[in-house]
C-alpha cells in the first residue's frame, strides 16, 4: 500500500520546471497525512512536523522533493558525477532508472578497470544503453593496443553520430618508443559540429580536404605531424581560435596561416631521431615560427632537440618562455646545454622585444644569468607586464638584474618563485653574483621610472633568503611611483606552526622597514 | 572587501533602469517573513525578474514566494549579493577585435578575473560549509523556483560531490527516496551494470 501511494506520487509530477507545490496535479491531500507516520522513520532528522505548520501550502512528498524536482535538475546533478556514479542511480528507484541515460557527457577512464576488455565492455554497454540525441562531451583515456582499434572506431562513430563538441582521445602508447598511435576514421576530417578536439597518440593523416568548421580548440599530443597535415588543418579550421601541440614532432615549420588563431602553445619537442632524420644538423635542428596574427605564444617543455626560431609574431601580445633543454647524456654537462643556446635565448628575446606581457622561465633566465656574467647585454623589450620565473637563489640574480635592466617600460613585476631551478652552471656558481648586482646597480635606478606594482609568489621559506631580500630591499629602494607590492603564499602546504609565523613575521617588519622611494607605496602581507 | 558586507548595495546595478540603482523590490516568503532586497540582486531571480518585466509598475504590495522559506531565501540573497561583487570585480570584457594595445589593459583583467576566481573558489566552499543534506536540498528547490541558474548549477555540483562514490543506501537517505524495486529487480540491475558497482564507500 505505502509502495504504491509512493510511486503514484513519484510519476505524478510533471516535467515542467514550475513549482511542485504549485501544483494543480495535486492530487490526493491525504497523502499529505499519510506521510505524517512515514516522517518517524525518516532518518534525515528534519523535523517534518514544525515545518509543516509555517509552510501552510501543501508540502507533501517532503521525503522525496528531490525526485519531485524536474528531470533537468536531477540530470544537472548527474552530471557532475563520475559516469559510473551517474549509472548507479538507475538503483535508487524505478523512476531513476533510466534517467542517467540523458547525460549529455560522458567520460571513461580504463585506469579504474584492471583489465582492458572489462573497460571496452564497460563502455559498450553503457553507450548501448545511453540515448541522449544529443552529446556535448565525449571523453576517452586509455592505454592504446592496436586491438583497441575497432572499438575506438566504433566509439567515435557514436560520438559523431551524437553530434558531439568535444571530443577527447586521451590514448597512451604503452611503450615510449612506439611511434604508431591510433589512426583516425578518415570520417571524422568532415566535421561540422565538434568546437574543441583532443587528441593524444593519434595518427592525424586526412587523405581528402579537411573540413572543421566549428573547431575552435585544437590539442594534440605525442603525434607525428607533417607540415602539409598542419597546414591543412589551418586551411580547413576556420575559426580555430587555439591550438597546443605538445610533445609532437615531424615539423620543422609552423606556418600560422589562419586568420583566427590567437593562441598557440608548443609544449616540447618530441625525440624521434629516427623519423626526423636529422641529427644535430644546423637547419634541421631549428623550428621556425610564422604566426602573424597570434596573440598569445607559450614555449614551454623539453626542447633539446630543436632551437626555436621566431620569424614574425608582430601581433603578439603575451608570450611565455618556459622552456628548457636537457643535455646529450654522452658527455656534456648541463651548463654547456646552456651556454651554448643564450645565443639563442638572445635572438629569441630579440624577436620578442615588442610583446607586452613577457614570462621568462626558469632555464632561459639562467641563460639570461650567464650571459649577464659574461657582461653580455640582454635585448631590450618595450614589455609593459613582466613575470620572471625564478628559484630567487644565488645563480638567478644576475639575470634578474639583467632584466630589469632590459625592461624600462616595465609597470607590473611579478616574480614567481614557486618552482625550483635545476639547472647550476659553474660559471655563475662561483662568481660573486652580489658585487656583479651591486656594480650594476647604477643602471638599474634609472630604469625603475614606470614600476607601479609589485607582485611575488613565494612560500614562507623564500622569506629569509638573502637574495631574496636583496631584490625586495632593490625595489622598494629604486621604484619611484610604486604604487603596490604583494608578497602572496600561493596555497599553504600545511599549518603554519607559532615558530614559523613569528619568523615571518619578523621578516615582514624588516621589509617593511626599508626604506621607500615612492611616498604611496603600500607593501601588502597576506599571510 | 575580502568579507563580503551583506549590508552593501551592489556598486553595479545590472540593467539600471534611471534613478533604480536605489531601489529595492520587496519579497515575501511562505513563512510570511518580508525581506527588502536591492534591486539588481533581486534580479538575479530569474521569476522576480520576468514578474516586474512584465508588470512595469513598481510592486506597491510585496512579491509572494509561496514555496520558499524564510531561511532559504535569506542564504540565497547572500549568495547572490556575493556573486555579483565578485562578479564586478571583473572589469567588462573588451571585444575580440580590441587592438593589442587595449589588450594591454587586459593584463590588469587577467589579474582581476584570476582574484576574482579565487574569491568565488573560497565563498563557494564557505557557503555550504555547515549547511547539512536538508539545507542544500532546501536551498536547490529555491534556486530552482527563483529560476538562479549560476545558484543552481553550483548547488547540483555540491549534491553530486556529496553522494560522489557513496553506497546506493546513502544516496537514497540524501534523496529520501523509498526504493521501489522488489529484491529481486535490484539485483538484475546491479547485475547489468556491475562494473558501475565496483568500488563503493560503504557509509
Amino acid at each position: 500500500m505505502e509502495e504504491e501511494q509512493i510511486s503514484g506520487s513519484i510519476n505524478s509530477f510533471s516535467d515542467q520546471y514550475s513549482p511542485i507545490y504549485n501544483s494543480s496535479h495535486d492530487t490526493n491531500p491525504n497523502n499529505y497525512y499519510y506521510y505524517d507516520d512515514d516522517d518517524e522513520e525518516e532518518e534525515s532528522g528534519y523535523d517534518h512536523r514544525t515545518k509543516r505548520s509555517k509552510h501552510a501550502p501543501i508540502l507533501e512528498e517532503e521525503e522525496d522533493r528531490i525526485s519531485a524536482l524536474p528531470d533537468s535538475i536531477l540530470l544537472s546533478i548527474l552530471c557532475f558525477l563520475p559516469i559510473n556514479n551517474a549509472i548507479k542511480t538507475g538503483v535508487l528507484s524505478k523512476r531513476w532508472v533510466s534517467l542517467w541515460t540523458s547525460l549529455p557527457s560522458l567520460s571513461f577512464d580504463s585506469n579504474s578497470f584492471k583489465y582492458l576488455e572489462d573497460f571496452t565492455r564497460a563502455v559498450n554497454d553503457t553507450l548501448l544503453l545511453h540515448r541522449a540525441p544529443k552529446l556535448t562531451k565525449f571523453d576517452i583515456r586509455s592505454e592504446y593496443d592496436t586491438d583497441l582499434d575497432p572499438r575506438l572506431d566504433i566509439w567515435v562513430r557514436f560520438a559523431t553520430n551524437a553530434k558531439v563538441d568535444q571530443l577527447r582521445l586521451y590514448l597512451s602508447p604503452p611503450d615510449p618508443l612506439d611511434p604508431n598511435g591510433y589512426q583516425l576514421p578518415q570520417h571524422l576530417y568532415a566535421n561540422e559540429f565538434v568546437s574543441e578536439f583532443n587528441f593524444s597518440f593519434c595518427n592525424i593523416k586526412p587523405i581528402g580536404l579537411l573540413n572543421w568548421v566549428s573547431l575552435k580548440h585544437l590539442c594534440i599530443q605525442k603525434s607525428a605531424l607533417r607540415e602539409d597535415v598542419i597546414r591543412k588543418v589551418l586551411v580547413g579550421s576556420p575559426r580555430l581560435e587555439s591550438l597546443e601541440l605538445h610533445d609532437c614532432y615531424g615539423f620543422h615549420r609552423l606556418d600560422i596561416v589562419s586568420e583566427s588563431l590567437r593562441k598557440l602553445v608548443i609544449d616540447g619537442y618530441l625525440d624521434r631521431d629516427y623519423i626526423d632524420n636529422s641529427d644535430g644538423g644546423s637547419d634541421e635542428a631549428e623550428l621556425e615560427i610564422v604566426a602573424p596574427k597570434i596573440h598569445s605564444l607559450e614555449i614551454v617543455g623539453d626542447f633539446s632537440r630543436k632551437k626555436c626560431r621566431i620569424k614574425n609574431v608582430s601581433a603578439l601580445v603575451e608570450v611565455k618562455l618556459g622552456f628548457y633543454l636537457t643535455s646529450d647524456f654522452e658527455y656534456r654537462e648541463e651548463e654547456d646545454a646552456v651556454e651554448r643556446h643564450e645565443d639563442n635565448v638572445k635572438k629569441l628575446l630579440e624577436s620578442l622585444h615588442h610583446v607586452k606581457n613577457l614570462t621568462v622561465g626558469i632555464w632561459c633566465l639562467t641563460a639570461l644569468s650567464i650571459m649577464s656574467v659574461k657582461h653580455l647585454p640582454s635585448p631590450l623589450s618595450k614589455c609593459k607586464c613582466l613575470t620572471i620565473q625564478t628559484s630567487m637563489g644565488k645563480c638567478d640574480l644576475p639575470g634578474i638584474g639583467s632584466l630589469l635592466q632590459s625592461s624600462p617600460y616595465v609597470e607590473t613585476l611579478v616574480i614567481d618563485i614557486t618552482s625550483w631551478g635545476y639547472v647550476w652552471p659553474a660559471l655563475v656558481r662561483d662568481y660573486d653574483v652580489v658585487n656583479h648586482w651591486k656594480s650594476k646597480e647604477i643602471y638599474f635606478k634609472l630604469l625603475l621610472l614606470r614600476l607601479k606594482s609589485v607582485k611575488i609568489l613565494c612560500f614562507a621559506e623564500t622569506l629569509h633568503q638573502k637574495e631574496f631580500i636583496l631584490v625586495v630591499k632593490f625595489l622598494l629602494k629604486n621604484a619611484k611611483v610604486l604604487e603596490k607590492m604583494v608578497i602572496i603564499e600561493p596555497q599553504s602546504r600545511q599549518n603554519p606552526t607559532r615558530n614559523m609565523l613569528r619568523k615571518s613575521l619578523q621578516v615582514a617588519q624588516k621589509l617593511l622597514s626599508f626604506p621607500r622611494s615612492s611616498p604611496n607605496a603600500v607593501v601588502m602581507f597576506p599571510y | 572587501m575580502a568579507n563580503g558586507e551583506n549590508q552593501n548595495p551592489n556598486p553595479n546595478p545590472i540593467e539600471a533602469t534611471p534613478g533604480a540603482a536605489a531601489r529595492t523590490i520587496t519579497l515575501k516568503t511562505a513563512d510570511g517573513e518580508i525581506f527588502e532586497v536591492e534591486e539588481a540582486v533581486a534580479m538575479e531571480f530569474g521569476t522576480v525578474k520576468s514578474f516586474f518585466e512584465d508588470d512595469a509598475v513598481s510592486a506597491t504590495k510585496p512579491m509572494p514566494l509561496p514555496n520558499v522559506s524564510g531561511s532559504a531565501l535569506s542564504r540565497v540573497i547572500t549568495y547572490c549579493r556575493r556573486s555579483l561583487e565578485i562578479r564586478s570585480m571583473i572589469p567588462p570584457a573588451t571585444s575580440e577585435d580590441a587592438t593589442a594595445a587595449e589588450a594591454v589593459q587586459g593584463e590588469g583583467d587577467l589579474e582581476a578575473e584570476k582574484a576574482a576566481k579565487q574569491e568565488r573558489k573560497e565563498f563557494e566552499a564557505e557557503f555550504l560549509k555547515d549547511e547539512s543534506n536538508e539545507d542544500v536540498k532546501e536551498l536547490i528547490l529555491a534556486a530552482n523556483y527563483l529560476n538562479i541558474k549560476e545558484l543552481l548549477d553550483f548547488l547540483c555540483r555540491s549534491v553530486a560531490l556529496r553522494i560522489q562514490n557513496k553506497s546506493v543506501e546513502y544516496a537514497r537517505k540524501f534523496f529520501g527516496i523509498e526504493g521501489d524495486y522488489t529484491p529481486e529487480e535490484e539485483a538484475q540491475i546491479r547485475q547489468e551494470y556491475a562494473w558501475a558497482f565496483e568500488g563503493v564507500d560503504e557509509d
